[in-house]
């Protein structure tokens, strides 16, 4: 289906590519090196880690690093076709398609997309890896933490001007598929159903405002657990399994507000997650950043948290006796591992060497006070470039 | 640090006396005269269409660009390609064009329907039409 996809997009592009001028290539990219230079230690590796990065006490070069490369290609005044190929260092600078799609511009503001493209769950959704166009290294895993952003589908979009504001609203829907990693085991995971819309508004150019909301049926086979889903069902206890896994309706709020005047930048998100009749916990998350601009040099402060009570009603549902103990503990050590009071602090540097070139680096340091507790604090750096 | 003269260049013309110069179109073109919000518009990916046609927006290198971006567009250099970045690689706006100089922005303008550009004051002929000055 995806190499389907993916063909059709090639086969319209060549297409396009018969008229002269109708094709153009950008690209974007970044070449980042990081490190979890302090931090808690894996019981079981020993090793140090950083959420949302595949950084440990090591120097990498590798996991933040990617290149991208963009085709579109117009097939008459109203449609056209887009493929987005990134290669991520994370991947072994595998190429993927992160959108492809055909496009359509109806004039009057209003415009459609039908094929792959990102699910604008957050303010910098559509340009999540494009880190040329925002301040800091990668944006705030307080709030930036799904490991999926694409969906294949159709997506609406009107936008339209009154005097000092500029608008746009838009709904999508589709379909996610893809395979996450779950405690350290992969797992296939899939948004079916997916479906919401979002309004953002920007004011005199200097303010934006942003809020979403998206549903979909998540299903995730989560390898890892499968043992002690087998061990529930055997011993009769099928609706606990039933209470972990993840086979229900989960939703999405998020809110978003930026402001970009004269040289000062506050950029502000706010998200709520849940996934019903699964130990994913309910989440609240947030991040605020300031940053001033002081000629090519945007220096940044961002401080950002993750709140989330383990859903403990689980463990109440296995009777408290004696031979059960086993169970409850196994039970207990997956209900508690999505417990978080996390709370991010981190110091961006931006240097706008050229028009198209920025040095960034990053220091964050994060904390975890919840039940599995952890502490890491990283440094990364890098380059990003558009062409 | 040839970068830095650059910088450095681009700092002293922004801040010499105002360079005249003119946004243009074909001279067949259908669009009427402009506003600096509708000038704005177009240079920010905002307005799609130019005289009825998928706009096609052209930046240029040459002298007129630093009173350009920065008296008329509102936004220049890296704030300017971060904010096209923005719309390029998601698909709502095509990329701009970014031509040499004057002379290579009017041929671009008059030989394409859509396209928008700016040069300066003396380089305005019969091959174009005058919507905006600055």
């Amino acid at each position: 289906m995806k190499s389907v996809l993916a063909l059709g997009i090639l086969a319209a592009l060549a297409a396009a590519s018969t008229s002269a001028q109708s094709v153009q290539i950008t690209g974007f990219g970044q070449m980042v090196a990081g490190s979890v230079i302090d931090g808690t230690r894996s019981p079981t590796t020993g090793e140090r880690s950083f959420p949302g990065t595949g950084y440990d006490s090591d120097w990498d070069f590798k996991d933040e690093s990617l290149f991208a490369v963009q085709i579109r290609g117009d097939l008459n005044d109203q449609w056209s076709a887009t493929a987005q190929i990134v290669a991520r260092g994370r991947e072994d600078f595998d190429p993927e398609f992160a959108w492809a799609y055909v496009g359509w511009n109806g004039g009057k503001g209003l415009s459609a997309k039908f094929g792959r493209q990102r699910i604008p769950l957050f303010r910098y959704s559509d340009f999540l890896e494009v880190g040329y166009a925002y301040p800091w290294l990668r944006p705030p895993h307080a709030v930036y933490n799904f490991q999926f952003s694409n969906y294949d589908g159709a997506s609406l979009a009107y936008t339209f001007g009154t005097g000092s504001w500029f608008s746009t609203v838009s709904v999508i829907g589709g379909k996610h598929e893809s395979t996450i990693t779950l405690s350290g085991q992969p797992a296939d995971q899939e948004l079916n159903s997916l479906v919401g819309g979002s309004f953002e508004t920007v004011y005199n150019d200097w303010l934006t405002l942003r809020a979403g909301y998206y549903q979909a049926e998540v299903v995730i086979d989560a390898q890892a657990l499968n043992p002690l889903f087998a061990t529930l069902r055997t011993n009769g206890f099928g609706n606990v399994a039933r209470a972990i896994d993840f086979n229900d309706d989960g939703s999405f709020v998020g809110f978003g507000a930026e402001i970009n005047h004269g040289n000062w930048l506050v950029i502000s998100e706010f998200t709520k997650v849940q996934i019903d009749d699964s130990y994913y916990t309910d989440k609240d998350q947030f991040y605020i950043t300031g940053g001033y601009r002081f000629g090519a040099w945007t220096p940044s402060f961002t401080y950002g948290t993750r709140d989330a009570d383990a859903k403990t009603e689980i463990i109440g549902l296995l009777p408290n006796v004696a031979p059960l103990a086993p169970l409850r503990a196994a039970v207990s050590q997956v209900v508690f591992s999505d417990d978080l009071d996390a709370e991010y602090m981190s110091f961006g540097l931006r240097w706008d060497v050229s028009t198209n070139v920025a040095l960034k680096a990053d220091y964050t340091q994060y904390e975890n006070k919840g039940p599995a507790a952890a502490e890491a604090d990283s440094i990364a750096a890098g380059v990003v470039f558009t062409f | 640090m040839k970068r830095i003269l650059t910088l450095a260049a681009l700092g002293l013309a922004m801040a010499s006396p105002a360079f005249a110069g003119k946004v243009v179109v074909a001279a067949n073109s259908a669009q009427g005269n402009l506003d600096k919000a509708g000038v704005q518009a177009i240079f920010l990916g905002r307005t799609t269409q130019v005289g009825g046609q998928p706009a096609v927006v052209v930046f240029q290198k040459g002298p007129v660009r630093a009173p350009f971006e920065s008296g008329v567009v509102g936004r220049a250099g890296a704030q300017l390609t971060s904010h096209w970045s923005r719309l390029v690689f998601t698909g709502r706006a095509k990329a701009p064009e970014d031509l040499a100089d004057d002379a290579a922005v009017k041929a671009k303008v008059a030989s394409t329907p859509g396209a928008i550009g700016y040069i300066s004051d003396d380089a305005v002929d019969a091959s174009v039409k005058v919507l905006f000055d600055f």
